[in-house]
């Protein structure tokens, strides 16, 4: 009787306990928020100081949407947990605002109305695989004007990243008016149909897409005579690697740098990705270099370029730096297709953004395409001040040896690190004087408010987005460098306004094993070295071949060699069998110091170390063992 | 009132003498020595073997921590099976309750050793953290919190097993049972649970119990903390599991402490 009552009480406490748990947590998930402590290098799922700054200094209201298929995702808890956690996120920015950002959860229901909403907005549907089920999670972003600003879809990929994205949208569709911006560019606005990458997208880079979210830009004719028209209350120039253009273009870029107005000008010393430069990619070389005539001297700086020869005009140089440098495919000059640094193009990370400034201090990762050396002249009177730079692991490198796409193998042998970091942006600010003298006299003067990145190729998509189809359709982009923060936060900042400039774009890309990274570069350097030197080989055997078939005796038997010759021949194409076997055997050593190293990191991991620990463990068990036995016959004789 | 005083730290002391007891136990036999390296064969065989730490190039403990919750579906109840079944087998049971323990001192003891235990296979991990960190340069702080999360879910594994434990005497039923109820802790709120559920029960009280039982993955809370943030909900769930689950198994042990 006793026991079927503690049953009785054990079973409805089992019941009532798990129903309980199950309560808690269920209220708990809906009501309990913001108590958490992020301990993310980066506080990645913090909301910034930046961003509570900024929502509070809305001049109108925002209202912000968040369109999430709550109904339809009610067996999927790992988008639940996410959409929940967006929606915290919304809600705490929302708070942090003081009533400025207006927070609205909309649950697109299949065939209703919000969900007509969802699709005139843009928001994108997402198939879930495996379950025949398609949500949406995404948020539009409403101004006081009728400005929207969409985020078609939100991933756990883009979560971290997801600060920025808002932030810069309420930037957006809060500002009535957008700041004009004018660019003038060597670079047609619409590339031209390239017939060699017919699938290429149309229309302008991203980049100029994602500026004019916030600036109204305007590409600005460039007539031969007459000075260019700039829009009415344009507020900052972007120069696009100049080339070619009119004294009186020059001048009124002049007049507006000593004005003090911001300029951004990207001159690029090797464009390879000018379309000028596929119209005739017939030739060698195929990169066009800049030139913006006395401009850069009278701001007081110059891009790093070899004395031309005999007085012509100076070899631009590009930087190549060992640390930052892409992995390109390519091949060897002995034909071996492989991955290989290529020099000129860097995809820089910390380091190489420097903290200080605000322009790259808040950003992750920038790629660029053989970038120039900006250096201060020995005349300036400008400050000058750098933006990007290299490590001392870099050289300067003639433009003439890359060509469309050059050979990467040959940059590395001929690599020799200058010991110097070069400069790739620089902010010039402090006194100038007109380039070009006045006709009264004395020429202008005023203060510099100008930033300078010699390159001009990181405008193009392919140097920093990927597109994300889904069958045949693009559905959007995915950014693996912040190309684009960069010229927003340039010109924010030129402009005078570091509102976004000062939100950090937090996304952590990559921590890729910077140890596999060194051993791989060394092994690729001795592998060119040893392929060289095999290639060497086979070319000098092959040429004492033909001497020898040359040199067959003149006599009457002069088609047959001599048994010595015959002999000296066989010898020698043997020995050029073996030299190719061996630049074989070398192909396949390229990878395995990298696969080496993985092996022993495997094995000490998934051998070395349980095996450690099972030495230890029996140490211990026979150690007590001994300990016990001689205490046995004592408790045996006790009792 | 002066007994309350006396009960509560004696109540500890008690509870921590049996801690020890236990945790000693477990190194008394070799067991331990081969659970400790079958642990840590495993985790480090699905790190890099099946999950390709070295060649993902990136330098975190993801694919380390994501096996867990799958190798605690057996490794954990390996621990917890013998909590009570063997007590309760042997008799041993008996004696124990003629000590002066209180049930939940014996209980507590229990888990906390088995936690402890379990926690040191976890710690002899480190080397993974060690190689990743000389590799390259992770996110300490996430992978500070990715340790705490798996101790967490090893620790309601564990709770689990221990109520179930006690509900047999046969150490492999209580294995079976414990991987089966973990399974279905793990992945509650996941279509393939949810549907048994409807499957029991159907109608719309299915699918009410449905959605409160979508909050209680396992999965999904310890997924939130491998972030590298420690949400105050996600360690009251474990908590509350862990507390809750001890709870039962003081009702179970006095309700089987008769037969």
């Amino acid at each position: 009787m006793q026991r079927s009552g503690k049953r009785f009480i054990a079973v409805v406490a089992i019941v009532a306990v798990a129903a309980g748990l199950v309560a808690l947590n269920t209220v708990l998930a809906f009501t309990l928020r913001s108590a958490r402590l992020d301990l993310t290098q980066e506080r990645l799922y913090t909301l910034s100081p930046g961003v509570k700054e900024l929502v509070r200094n809305l001049d109108e209201n925002v209202r912000v949407h968040l369109y999430w298929s709550e109904s339809v995702a009610t067996d999927l808890p790992q988008y639940r947990t996410l959409a929940e956690r967006v929606y915290e996120f919304l809600d705490e920015l929302a708070a942090a605002s003081g009533g400025k950002v207006v927070l609205r959860r909309v649950d697109p229901k299949p065939f209703s109305e919000e969900e007509d909403a969802a699709r005139a907005a843009g928001l994108a549907v997402q198939p879930v695989d495996g379950t025949g089920k398609s949500l949406t999670l995404g948020v539009v972003i409403e101004g006081p004007t009728d400005k929207v600003e969409v985020i078609p879809t939100i991933g756990p990929e883009d979560e971290s990243l997801l600060e920025y994205e808002i932030a810069r949208r309420i930037v957006s569709v809060a500002r009535g008016s957008k700041p004009v911006v004018a660019v003038l560019s060597s670079i047609p606005e619409t590339p031209p149909f390239d017939p060699r990458n017919p699938a290429a997208r149309g229309g302008p880079p991203l980049i100029i897409e994602q500026l004019r979210a916030l600036f109204d830009v305007r590409y600005v004719d460039l007539p031969a005579d007459v000075p260019p028209i700039l829009p009415e209350g344009t507020s900052a120039l972007i120069l696009v690697q100049p080339r070619d253009w009119s004294e009186a273009t020059l001048r009124t870029i002049d007049a507006w740098a000593v004005a003090g107005k911001p300029i951004l000008a990207l001159v690029d010393p090797w464009c390879e990705t000018d379309p000028s430069v596929r119209a005739n990619a017939g030739g060698a070389p195929a990169g066009t270099t800049f030139n913006l005539g006395a401009l850069l001297a009278s701001w007081g700086i110059e891009l790093a370029g070899d004395a031309g020869v005999n007085g012509g005009a100076p070899v631009p140089l590009v930087v190549g730096d060992e640390t930052f440098a892409t992995r390109v495919q390519a091949r060897s000059q002995a034909g071996t297709a492989m991955q290989l640094a290529y020099l000129p193009w860097l995809s820089l990370t910390k380091g190489s953004l420097v903290k200080d400034d605000p322009i790259a201090g808040s950003l992750n990762a920038i790629n660029i395409m053989s970038a120039g050396s900006i250096r201060k002249t020995p005349s300036a009177t400008t400050t000058v001040s750098p933006i990007l730079v290299s490590t001392e692991r870099s050289e300067l490198i003639p433009t003439m040896k890359l060509g469309l796409f050059g050979q990467p193998d040959q940059l590395l042998k001929d690599f020799k690190p200058s010991g110097q970091k070069q400069w790739l942006a620089v902010r010039v600010s402090g006194p100038i004087t007109s380039a070009f003298p006045a006709a009264d006299g004395a020429p202008a003067s005023g203060n510099a408010n100008i930033v300078v990145i010699a390159d001009a190729d990181f405008l193009q998509n392919d140097t920093w987005v990927q597109e994300q189809r889904i069958g045949g359709q693009t559905v959007g982009y995915s950014a693996f460098a912040d190309n684009a923060g960069l010229v927003v936060n340039a010109v924010e900042t030129l402009a005078g306004n570091r509102t976004l400039a000062d939100l950090r774009s937090r996304g952590e890309y990559r921590r890729p094993f910077d140890k596999v990274e060194e051993i791989r570069r060394t092994a690729e350097a001795n592998y060119l070295l040893e392929e060289e030197r095999l290639q060497r080989e086979i070319e000098e055997t092959q040429r004492r071949i033909s001497q020898l078939q040359r040199d067959r005796g003149g006599g009457t038997n002069a088609l047959v060699l001599s048994p010595e010759q015959q002999a000296e021949l066989r010898k020698l194409e043997a020995s050029v069998a073996d030299a190719r076997k061996k630049l074989r055997a070398v192909q396949h050593t390229l990878r395995e110091d990298v696969d080496r190293l993985g092996r022993r990191v495997m094995l000490a991991n998934v051998v070395l170390w349980p095996l450690i620990v099972a030495g230890i463990a029996l140490v211990w068990v026979v150690g007590r063992y001994q300990r016990q036995r001689p205490a046995a016959p004592r408790a045996g004789g006790a009792t | 009132m002066s007994a309350i005083e006396h009960a509560i730290p004696s109540g500890f002391r008690r509870t921590l003498c049996i801690f020890g007891r236990e945790f000693r136990g477990y190194f008394t036999t070799p067991l331990a020595g081969v659970f400790l390296v079958i642990f840590l064969f495993l985790t480090a065989f699905f790190t890099f073997n099946v999950g390709g730490l070295y060649e993902r190039d990136q330098a975190d403990l993801r694919p380390f921590f994501q096996f867990h919750p799958w190798l605690y579906l057996f490794l954990v109840p390996a621990v917890s099976m013998r909590l009570w079944a063997e007590e309760r087998r042997t008799g041993t049971i008996e004696l124990l309750t003629t000590l002066p323990f209180t049930t939940a001192n014996l209980v507590v003891g229990k888990f906390l050793a088995a936690w402890a235990f379990t926690t040191l296979a976890l710690l002899l991990t480190v080397p993974t953290w060690v190689t990743v960190s000389w590799l390259g340069d992770p996110d300490h702080g996430a992978i500070v919190v990715g340790y705490l999360a798996s101790a967490l879910l090893a620790g309601s594994f564990l709770a689990i097993g221990s109520v179930l434990s006690a509900l047999t005497k046969n150490q492999v039923i209580a294995f079976v049972i414990c991987a089966v109820v973990a399974f279905l802790v793990l992945l509650c709120g996941f279509p393939a649970v949810l549907d048994i559920v409807r499957g029991w029960m159907p109608g719309s009280a299915g699918d009410r119990l449905a959605v409160a039982l979508s909050s209680m993955s396992a999965l999904t809370h310890f997924d939130s903390l491998m972030r590298g943030v420690i949400d105050l909900r996600d360690v009251i769930y474990f908590g509350s599991v862990i507390i809750g689950c001890l709870y039962i198994n003081v009702l179970v042990v006095d309700w089987k402490k008769a037969d």
